[in-house]
């Protein structure tokens, strides 16, 4: 468990405590600015923690893949040109079998 | 003359042999990506809500309570955590899969459908002068539908495209396995921090908590009378915490996404001795088939 989260549940536990204590002592100046105070740092380390998350990837892990898949779309309109051309001459023997019938 | 050709018999063969790739891998994976941007999206302003709100309700516990200045209370009014930095790098991390997604459907779409018979059929109407030139010839009327040679290329060109497609699609899953791998880690990771930390159910929490103790106060505060107290328990009824509970759509819709890159990448190609084998089959049939005219 990392230090942060450490903390965090430590804080946790004694913001829990004040809690509980706030029920029965409400209105306690003590209790209300120790628990604002505890609730603070424990947003403060959250807060730090998923802004500055280093397991975020910093750079695009889908550049290579993205670059791969857009190159074949460009094979696939290749592929169809070829065919266009083919299916024109096909078309053409067709015609001329037909003649030939 | 009806002897078919042998060569029209074995593109007819060929493209009996034609598998069409299924689509429904691709789109689920596209489908994935789009809900996992959402859920995530969803999820940090979930988060962003819930911490505002606990914050109000620390404040409005020293409020009520009447604890300390109001200039004191003014900044506790104010105060707020910001996340949106936190949703920005993980949204560009879902654009960036989004980019791959959009390649993955446009390699779909490109492959699905009936392009290549379109385009026959745009060949037939720019060479439908050359019947009408023999016609003119021979004195005779030359069909122009479509003849056995213009179906046996079209047929051919969906079996290209369809097994280079689905062999492309089985590669590119398998390449994206890391990068979807980083995203899974990434949503580990603030599942560790958000969900088992309990730094989410915490926010809902310490709302809870804090409006117990400001209806504490007023049930206690001796110069509230039954009308002040009924007004407060009033406004407790209509109240409810603001929540983080997207966390399991995040996990859900990843868990979907690695399914989806899964079947892609596990999609069925013929192989080469295959599709040789049940081409050569379906020409001795085709072969056999025809009736020799007299």
């Amino acid at each position: 468990m990392p230090a942060s989260s450490e903390a965090v549940a430590d804080l946790e536990a004694a913001s829990d405590a004040i809690s509980a204590q706030l029920i029965s002592n409400p209105g306690n100046a003590d209790l209300i600015n120790a628990q604002y105070n505890i609730q603070a740092e424990i947003d403060a380390i959250e807060t730090n923690l998923l802004n500055n998350a280093p397991y975020v990837p910093q750079t695009d892990p889908f550049k290579a893949v993205t670059a791969q898949a857009k190159g074949f779309v460009t094979t696939l309109t290749n592929i169809k040109t070829a065919f266009k051309a083919a299916a024109g001459l096909a078309g053409l023997i067709d015609k001329v079998i037909g003649y030939i019938k | 003359m009806h002897h078919t050709l042998p060569a029209v018999a074995l593109l007819l063969a060929l493209a009996g042999c034609q598998t069409a790739p299924s689509a429904a891998p691709a789109q689920n994976f596209v489908a994935a990506a789009n809900a996992l941007t959402q859920a995530e999206s969803d999820y940090f302003d979930q988060i962003q809500a819930a911490s505002n709100a606990s914050h109000l309700a620390l404040a409005g516990t020293a409020y009520v309570a009447h604890v300390g200045s109001f200039d004191d209370i003014k900044t506790k009014l104010a105060a707020h955590d910001d996340f949106s930095h936190a949703k920005a790098v993980r949204l560009a991390v879902m654009t960036q899969l989004q980019n791959y997604a959009k390649e993955v459907d446009a390699i779909t779409a490109a492959a699905g459908g009936s392009w290549i018979a379109d385009d026959v059929k745009s060949v037939n109407n720019t060479t439908k002068n050359i019947p009408d030139l023999l016609e003119k010839a021979t004195g005779s009327k030359i069909p122009v539908n479509q003849g056995a040679v213009q179906t046996a290329v079209t047929d051919l060109g969906n079996v290209i495209v369809n097994n280079v497609t689905a062999t492309e699609l089985q590669g590119l899953a398998k390449n994206a396995h890391d990068p979807i791998a980083a995203i899974a880690n990434m949503i580990a990771q603030d599942n560790d921090y958000i969900e088992t930390q309990h730094f989410a159910s915490g926010l809902g929490k310490i709302q809870n908590d804090d409006m117990m103790a400001m209806l504490s106060n007023a049930y206690t505060d001796p110069n509230a009378g039954p009308a002040a107290r009924f007004s407060v328990f009033m406004t407790w009824q209509d109240w409810h915490p603001v929540l983080v509970t997207k966390g399991k759509d995040v996990a859900d819709a990843m868990t979907a996404l690695t399914n989806a890159n899964d079947a892609l990448a596990a999609g069925q190609t013929l192989s080469a001795a295959d599709f040789a084998k049940q081409a050569f089959e379906s020409a001795q049939g085709a072969t056999a088939t025809p009736t020799p005219a007299k």
